[in-house]
């Protein structure tokens, strides 16, 4: 087994409210090995989403460290993690998230802009190849208003894909499709595993897509429960 | 309901707020225009009256009734008495004074004194009401309370006159040979006083006792109890003096109405004459329509501009509303109860705007009736503004069309479900105007305008001169040109950016990118408001350099066509021999006295001869002008602008100093009369004395000379004639022909006032017989209505289209910054920094508000030089002299600039700050839910 690209220690994060202190997390300890698809799941208020905006850094813990491969994100400044954000990472949202006005193309494209890559031939030839294989290179050219939600979804995920990042951050990216549609987004995210090496997180709630992940980390009420077997939940 | 409404309304305050700012400013400027014209009109019209009184030295509104009977059976005077107190009921005007004059015809007199003339001796006998006020004696004393003295003879009172022209001693009774009481008694009067006639602001006497030769006034209560009955022949005249200071502008009307109707129609028609002040009131009805339809035309632009802003914020405001709309009504609502939600909110913002803007509206007028120039204001002199019915008309009108401007979207928009609203969405489309090719169709129409207009440039300022309004095709081709630039540019400015892209591209950062992008296809929904920004700076511009050209050039023509700061020409009386007649030599008044002038810092004596001519047969006189002046000196205090000649002023002052006999004339003795240089031309003064004069040089311009003189004829048409001068020295005319009656220009100095003068004048007790004030006729040239009134509805114009500008703008880019928050949210967490946001939304501020602003300066500069000579030509004056000149004034530039660039940075700021408080976590968070 690989190092781990993520490893979180003691992660603690709090809200005040007015009736005083909240714990959204209370102390996860997790290590994520590079190149897996992994599924982040809980119940609504679990803590996923905030464990998650945690470990990609636009969320600072309460307590505790994360690494990304190998550095402690409190080491870095802002600027640092947003190029850290640009370069190694990639985001799916659960809604839409595509630039209104740019095609499929541009805004798979555009990822690779943020990361400061060229834009050249080259460029264009791994746009197309990400936009295949999310099963969409018949509709480079549309705009994401002439798409459905399922489309515009995978045109998000070859976006996230095109300038190689380390690893993938996905939030609830099936909460608005169809099972069938669902499926198809987390073999993509599977194959891409496979295919690029990349690590892909992804927090969802649908207990049907389970069967997909290399490993499944499960939360409640702030706390990592830790299964027996893997699949073993119904 | 209500309460729906309420509510719906508090989640949208901010635009709520915006459309009732917009109703508001839509409501006052509307309601503003009434009010203004209505106090402007009402002191055009005290002017005119004004200006009648200098002129004619009589009351200004007069109606005269007057009757001759042989034998008034019916008592005929004592109705048409009636008749004549009743007129101002008629008239609506209060009553100054009623003077009724009655009037005997003369009959031979014999006096109890024996005098050698006795036998010829005639006298009148007549009686005024109201003589006993207003005459002042100068000896004996009034007639009695009852009019006879103890002998039963009649005490009568004569003029100065009349006294010496009669020989008739005070004290000295007479009695007529024909005339008879009613009871059949011979008549006598007794000459019991001397009265003089009137102080010179007194306008009781409309018949000049100075004049009256042989009258003797008698009681009037008396006379009408002896006289006014079978017995007698006499003639009556009734004047009714109305209250004209209490004349208002809307008057106007109803009194010629009712003038024209005692005239020609009522049953005392023929002993009414026709009144002079009708052709007071038709000059003012004349000057009064050419106002209102010019300020009218210049205020319509202001209003469609306030129009469409409600429209265009009402618009938005329903397409982020159009969710709610659409969850409702696919929840069961009809169509009509979604409307009159709307319609309810609209009426709710409508009478609130109107609560506020009405009041605003009086205010408007008072800054508009203290406009001095564009955007410049002197609030200490403001007009006296007051409501009357055509303010709540304008009201009623204005609120309609905002009701209108914020409910018509809502049809729009209530027809809308949630399934067809999704469809919309996805539709991308090209604007109507687009494809009609409206840009191009209008530029033509306001081309073609241009160019016929130009081709008949002479025609516009005769077509005004004779009293006729500014054409609104010419307006209306301005406006039209700047709409149809300003379309023309939202379509190339797509393909600008497109440029600018293909040209950068390697240079840009993903920020930078997006802004292209965003600008490149999504650019159409910033037309609205991109075009706005463009309309209000180049109309902006463009008002500002009219509104500056017209009052500059009046301003300048009044500073030339006066010649002096001040110019005064004393009484000069005439040398008489013994036996009492003129002998033509006049007496020169002291002139030490205007070395003592503190006030001045110089002055010249000019002889000015308006009524000299020159001849060419016997009966062929040309009428000239002659002055005759000190050349250094008068050069020294006038100055003239160099380009209106072709050699400087002073070269020309410096020839004619160089020649004792020189003359200088103007340039239509050479062009018109065939005269040249070298030549001697023969001339005369008003009075008929010749001199003559060796041409130095011929000048098209010089202070206070008009080459041509434009009169208006009585059937409308104006009519231009040439007008010369002849320039010669002083010393010169004083040489040939002696001294002559000359002016006194005066040079003050700069913070003198115009009462120094009148001091002066009265402390020196002067008999000025001319005087003209510059700063005086200054002040009355820039208060003119028309410009006036031009340059606050420009001004006020100006006011409003930023405001709303700078409304529209700020909600145009925060609520694309709310439909984009999702989108900055997910670019934040991408790892875009802030900075690249800013600067994301700076790049498109610059494509959209500074491309704009730009295209604003340029259509505006455009629109300025081909438009505002002919704009101009319609503000001509049958006084302009000066050639017209287009005057742009940096600083209404920078002015301009810098309000659009204050608006511009405030959006900004404003953007930054909303954009810094965006939370990246809850943005995203807003597009879970």
């Amino acid at each position: 087994m690989s190092e781990a690209i993520i490893r979180t220690k003691g992660i603690k994060r709090a809200f005040d409210t007015p009736a005083g202190k909240f714990w959204a997390l209370k102390g996860i300890d997790i290590e994520i090995p590079e190149g897996k698809f992994v599924i982040l799941r809980g119940r609504s208020g679990s803590g996923k989403t905030t464990l998650m905006n945690i470990i990609n850094s636009l969320d600072d813990p309460t307590e505790g460290d994360v690494f990304i491969e190998g550095t402690n994100l409190k080491d870095l400044t802002e600027r640092e993690r947003e190029n850290l954000r640009r370069t190694r990472m990639g985001f799916v949202f659960q809604s839409v998230s595509l630039i209104p006005s740019l095609n499929a193309f541009q805004n798979v494209e555009f990822s690779m802009r943020m990361a400061g890559q060229k834009i050249n031939k080259e460029s264009a030839k791994r746009v197309e190849d990400c936009l295949k294989l999310v099963g969409l290179g018949n509709r480079m050219n549309h705009m994401s208003a002439e798409m459905s939600g399922g489309e515009q979804q995978r045109v998000a995920i070859a976006r996230a894909l095109a300038h190689r990042p380390g690893i993938i951050f996905a939030d609830e990216p099936t909460a608005e499709l169809d099972s069938a549609m669902a499926a198809r987004v987390t073999e993509i995210f599977k194959e891409m595993t496979r295919r690029e090496g990349i690590t892909v997180l992804m927090t969802t709630h649908d207990v049907g897509l389970m069967g997909a992940a290399d490993m499944i980390i499960e939360l409640d009420n702030g706390e990592r429960i830790i299964r027996d077997t893997e699949n073993a939940d119904a | 309901m209500l309460r729906i409404m309420l509510q719906k309304m508090w989640q949208k305050k901010w635009m709520n707020l915006s459309l009732l700012l917009g109703c508001i400013l839509l409501i006052a400027t509307t309601v503003s225009f009434p009010l203004y014209q209505k106090a402007a009109y009402d002191r055009m019209l005290q002017d005119e009256f004004n200006n009648y009184i200098s002129e004619h030295s009589n009351w200004p509104m007069i109606m005269q009734l007057s009757a001759n009977c042989q034998k008034d059976k019916k008592d005929t005077i004592g109705k048409i008495e009636k008749y004549a107190a009743g007129i101002y009921d008629q008239m609506g005007i209060g009553e100054y004074e009623t003077v009724s004059y009655y009037h005997m015809f003369r009959g031979p007199v014999v006096s109890e004194i024996k005098r050698d003339d006795a036998e010829d001796m005639a006298l009148s006998l007549a009686a005024i009401t109201g003589l006993t006020e207003h005459a002042r004696l100068i000896a004996g004393e009034f007639y009695s309370d009852d009019g006879v003295d103890d002998d039963g003879a009649i005490e009568v009172i004569v003029s100065q006159n009349t006294l010496t022209s009669k020989g008739l001693l005070l004290g000295e009774c007479l009695t007529y040979k024909m005339l008879k009481s009613a009871e059949g008694d011979p008549i006598t009067i007794k000459v019991v006083g001397v009265y003089t006639g009137r102080r010179t602001e007194d306008f009781f006497f409309q018949d000049d006792p100075e004049r009256m030769f042989d009258i003797c006034m008698m009681n009037p209560d008396l006379f009408r109890s002896m006289f006014t009955g079978e017995n007698s022949a006499l003639e009556v005249n009734f004047y009714d003096l109305f209250d004209y200071p209490s004349v208002g502008a809307s008057q106007v009307a109803e009194i010629n109405e009712v003038t024209r109707y005692l005239c020609e129609e009522s049953p005392y028609k023929s002993v009414i004459k026709d009144p002079d002040y009708q052709s007071i009131l038709e000059e003012y009805e004349i000057k009064r329509v050419r106002i209102t339809t010019t300020l009218m035309i210049l205020q319509i632009p202001v209003l469609v501009l306030l129009a469409s802003f409600l429209l265009m914020i009402s618009g938005q405001m329903y397409e982020m509303e159009r969710n709610e709309i659409s969850v409702i009504k696919s929840r069961g609502s009809s169509r009509g109860q979604i409307l009159l939600l709307y319609i309810y909110q609209g009426l709710f913002l409508t009478i609130t705007g109107a609560c506020a803007g009405i009041p605003l509206g009086a205010l408007f007028a008072r800054i508009l009736g203290s406009t001095r120039n564009f955007l410049e204001f002197n609030l200490n002199q403001s007009l006296n503004v007051t409501y009357n019915r055509e303010t709540f008309i304008y009201a009623g009108a204005a609120m309609l069309i905002t009701l209108l401007s914020i409910s018509i979207p809502a049809i729009k928009h209530s027809k809308v479900s949630i399934v067809n609203l999704k469809q919309q969405r996805a539709i991308k489309k090209r604007s109507l105007w687009e494809i009609l090719f409206l840009d191009v169709i209008l530029i033509g129409v306001s081309l073609y305008g241009f160019y016929s207009f130009r081709k008949s440039l002479g025609d516009i300022s005769e077509t005004v001169l004779s009293g006729k309004s500014l054409d609104p095709l010419l307006y209306v081709s301005s406006s039209l040109f700047i709409v149809g630039m300003g379309l023309f540019f939202l379509r190339i400015q797509p393909y600008i950016v497109r440029l600018i892209y293909l040209i950068s591209r390697k240079f840009v950062g993903p920020a930078g990118y997006i802004s292209f992008m965003e600008n490149i296809k999504n650019g159409r929904k910033m037309q609205l408001i991109m075009l706005f920004l463009i309309m209000t700076i180049s109309l902006g511009m463009f008002h500002a350099t009219v509104a500056r050209t017209i009052l500059e050039n009046a301003a300048s023509n009044r500073d030339y066509l006066d010649g002096a700061d001040i110019i005064l020409k004393e009484y000069w009386p005439m040398m008489t021999d013994q036996n009492g007649t003129p002998t033509g030599t006049y007496v020169e008044p002291d002139t030490t006295k205007y070395m003592t002038m503190d006030f001045a810092d110089s002055y010249t004596k000019v002889y000015y001869d308006d009524k000299a001519y020159i001849r060419k047969g016997k009966n062929d006189r040309t009428i000239t002008t002659v002055m005759a002046l000190h050349t250094k000196e008068f050069g020294e205090m006038t100055h003239l602008s160099q380009d209106l000649n072709e050699e400087s002023y002073h070269h020309y002052l410096n020839e004619l100093a160089k020649v004792e006999n020189g003359v200088l004339l103007s340039r239509n003795f050479e062009t018109v009369q065939g005269m040249a240089v070298g030549d001697t031309i023969s001339f005369y003064t008003g009075d008929g004395k010749s001199m003559s004069g060796k041409i130095v040089d011929f000048v098209d311009y010089f202070p206070s000379y008009s080459p041509t003189v434009t009169v208006i004829n009585p059937d409308g048409n104006a009519e231009t004639s040439q007008n010369y001068l002849i320039v010669t020295h002083f010393a010169y005319l004083k040489k040939s022909l002696g001294v002559q009656p000359y002016e006194i220009w005066i040079d003050m100095k700069d913070d003198a006032s115009p009462d120094d003068m009148y001091d002066f004048i009265e402390s020196k007790n002067m008999r000025v017989t001319k005087y003209v004030n510059k700063s005086e006729d200054m002040e009355h040239t820039l208060t003119d209505p028309l410009l006036q009134g031009t340059n606050g509805v420009l001004t006020m114009g100006f006011a409003v289209t930023i405001l709303l500008c700078a409304v529209g703008y700020l909600i145009y880019w925060i609520m694309s910054i709310r439909e984009r928050e999702l989108i900055f949210g997910v670019l934040r967490a991408c790892g875009f920094h802030k900075n690249e946001i800013v600067k994301m939304l700076i790049t498109e501020q610059i494509f959209s508000g500074l491309f704009s602003v730009l295209a604003g300066i340029g259509i505006g500069k455009l629109t300025s030089a081909m438009f505002v000579p002919m704009l101009q030509a319609s503000y001509a004056t049958s006084e302009q002299v000066l050639p017209m000149k287009l005057i742009t004034k940096a600083s209404d530039l920078y002015r301009l600039y810098g309000i659009v660039a204050v608006v511009m940075l405030t959006c900004i700021f404003v953007l930054i700050f909303l954009l810094f408080r965006m939370n990246v976590t809850k943005a995203l968070k807003l597009g879970e839910e």
